[in-house]
């Protein structure tokens, strides 16, 4: 029965992850010396729901959305997206959506003729119409203007509209609102939640902005150096340590009494406390005559998970590109 | 999805009325323009009145394709079409909606296209003013056609021009797709065009060494073209049937080899920047 369960899912294309990458390598030659932008990198996207993937600059997120697209070959490893290799199925160019880095589109053409071309490149009875996909990102006033000149936000708005213009099932978009502002911003990340959520499209996106991408996604993986270092879903790494912030005076008694399980965090210690030790600690200080201003419970933000492992991957391999 | 890739290369060429205007429309007007002003100066500067043969005027209009002047145009159209999207960084949208083989295809057909009706406008051009001539200077139209079919000597002019522009827009492109740049493409053909005029203009157009014609594409332009208007036949002048048969094979071989070459480059090529 478990064997029958597993058929009709593959067969379904449920348990097919939107994509899958196995030991892949990839290094380019810079003035002569090979630079690695991906290493032994494997990773498994599962379809439904948002991705994020993080990472600095030069991390390996562009060379990894290249390689899934098709735009580059990997040295070594493999990867497969929606179930196939990049480029070996016509119809994957229709099931997936892109906006890699900036977008660059046609400055000749209105924003409206740039949806009209794409969308006959995919085949129209499966395309968006190009009026609903510039309502949708907020360009439908822009429709007959040419693409060449219109702002940084607006060419970012366009890009996202040209990744949904086949209606794709897996949607890949490098730093979607880099370049918008707190409106435009906002109005994006609610266009990923929907597509996420009311049209079942997996979204996968690089972010710098460790806000939104906690806001946003449900799962994240953490790029460093061409590897991977963390990967799961956001609730799991932000929530990992709930740490008890204590503000006090004289902070000194309760750093005595906690000894190795706290640390300064500015004037506040942050502590690694079971919640039953609590009312314990906090007697224990107010028989010291120490002043208790604050203690809660904090999670650690995605940036100070980012920071840990990037900071710790730093540390472990300084010499790592070279 | 091939035709899918023709209708979007054609519709964003449609919206380039700089690329379609100075690639493939100037160079008819430029000509007809001239031909106007050498027709209205015809007279005075020899004091005869000229035959007004639409064949050999046909054939100079073609034959105008293949001068280094023209060529620049048509240079450029081709090293936009091809490179464009290197120095626009377009090709991270298209490529992965089709497959590699059918753009570079979309685009041979585009320049294919534009130089078609490039040379269609010349010989439109050269017809209408051989009419002109004839009611101005009241003169029949002769048409003096140097073998038995006229009408298929004119469409192997024809065809010998289109081949030797769309050889010269497949080479740029190649260039083009090879350095991902327009100014690259463009510089180095019309070096390239320049210098083959010069050395073309060395060696007379009756020429016989295979060795030399399959080394110079444009002058198997030449000698193919000058066999097919070869009006008297001299044993200095004439040209063996096997001279034009290879300059004509060795013109295609020239286009397969440029279009393999630039299908094969640009398949393997990786956008890790455009």
């Amino acid at each position: 029965m478990p064997h029958l369960c597993h058929f009709f899912l593959t067969s379904c294309g449920c348990l097919i992850n939107a994509i899958e990458t196995a030991e892949l390598n990839k290094s380019f030659d810079r003035k002569g010396v090979p630079v690695a932008a991906l290493r032994r990198f494997s990773m498994s996207v599962p379809q439904g729901g948002v991705y994020g993937i993080l990472g600095q600059n030069g991390a390996g997120k562009s060379t990894l959305f290249r390689i899934c697209l098709g735009l580059i070959r990997p040295d070594s490893g493999s990867v497969r997206v929606l179930g196939s290799a990049p480029a070996a199925k016509a119809s994957l160019c229709r099931e997936v959506g892109a906006m890699i880095e900036s977008p660059r589109l046609f400055e000749y053409l209105t924003a409206e003729e740039t949806l009209r071309m794409l969308a006959g490149l995919c085949g129209r009875r499966f395309a968006m119409s190009p009026g609903a996909l510039l309502d949708l990102v907020g360009l439908a006033g822009a429709a007959n203007r040419k693409v060449g000149g219109f702002s940084v936000g607006m060419k970012q708005r366009l890009g996202i509209a040209v990744a949904l213009v086949s209606r794709p099932k897996l949607v890949i978009l490098d730093e979607p609102t880099s370049g918008l502002d707190p409106v435009g911003n906002q109005e994006i990340r609610h266009l990923i939640r929907q597509l996420s959520t009311r049209d079942g499209v997996t979204v996968v996106l690089a972010s710098h902005q460790l806000e939104e991408v906690s806001k946003l996604c449900d799962r994240v993986a953490i790029l460093h150096q061409g590897s991977l270092l963390a990967e799961g879903k956001v609730t799991e790494l932000v929530s990992a340590r709930p740490r008890l912030r204590l503000l006090a005076e004289p902070i000194e008694h309760a750093v005595a009494l906690l000894g190795q399980r706290a640390e300064r965090d500015g004037e506040a210690l942050l502590a690694t406390l079971n919640h039953e030790d609590v009312p314990q600690l906090i007697a224990s200080l107010v028989s010291r005559g120490t002043k208790i201003f604050e203690a809660r419970w904090v999670s650690e933000s995605l940036e100070s998970v980012f920071l840990k492992h990037v900071s710790g991957e730093l540390h472990a391999r300084p010499h790592h590109r070279s | 999805m091939l035709g899918r890739t023709i209708a979007a290369e054609f519709f964003k060429a449609s919206r380039r009325w700089g690329l379609l205007f100075w690639g493939f429309v100037f160079v008819p007007i430029y000509s007809v323009l001239v031909d106007v002003v050498l027709q209205l100066n015809s007279i005075h500067l020899d004091g005869v009145v000229p035959r007004i043969d639409l064949f050999a005027r046909l054939a100079r209009a073609l034959e105008g394709s293949s001068s280094p002047i023209a060529q620049v145009f048509f240079i450029v159209a081709a090293a936009t079409i091809f490179g464009g999207e290197y120095d626009s960084q377009n090709w991270r949208v298209l490529a992965p909606r089709a497959r590699r083989t059918d753009w570079i295809l979309a685009k041979v057909l585009l320049y294919g296209a534009g130089a078609f009706v490039s040379l269609a406008l010349m010989a439109l051009g050269a017809t209408f003013i051989a009419l002109l001539g004839a009611v101005r200077l009241r003169e029949p139209i002769l048409w003096q056609a140097p073998v038995d079919s006229p009408l298929s000597a004119m469409v192997m002019l024809f065809a010998i021009s289109w081949l030797e522009l769309l050889l010269l827009g497949l080479t740029t492109g190649l260039i083009a797709v090879v350095s991902r740049s327009v100014l690259v493409g463009a510089i180095s053909l019309i070096l390239a065009a320049f210098c083959q005029t010069f050395l073309s203009s060395q060696v007379p157009a009756s020429v016989s060494s295979i060795p030399l014609l399959a080394a110079l594409p444009g002058l198997c332009a030449d000698v193919a073209r000058f066999f097919v208007t070869r009006t008297e036949i001299s044993p200095a002048e004439y040209i063996a049937a096997r001279s034009a048969l290879v300059a004509g094979a060795s013109l295609l071989v020239w286009t397969s080899l440029t279009l393999c070459l630039t299908l094969a480059w640009f398949r393997q090529q990786q956008f890790n920047r455009e």
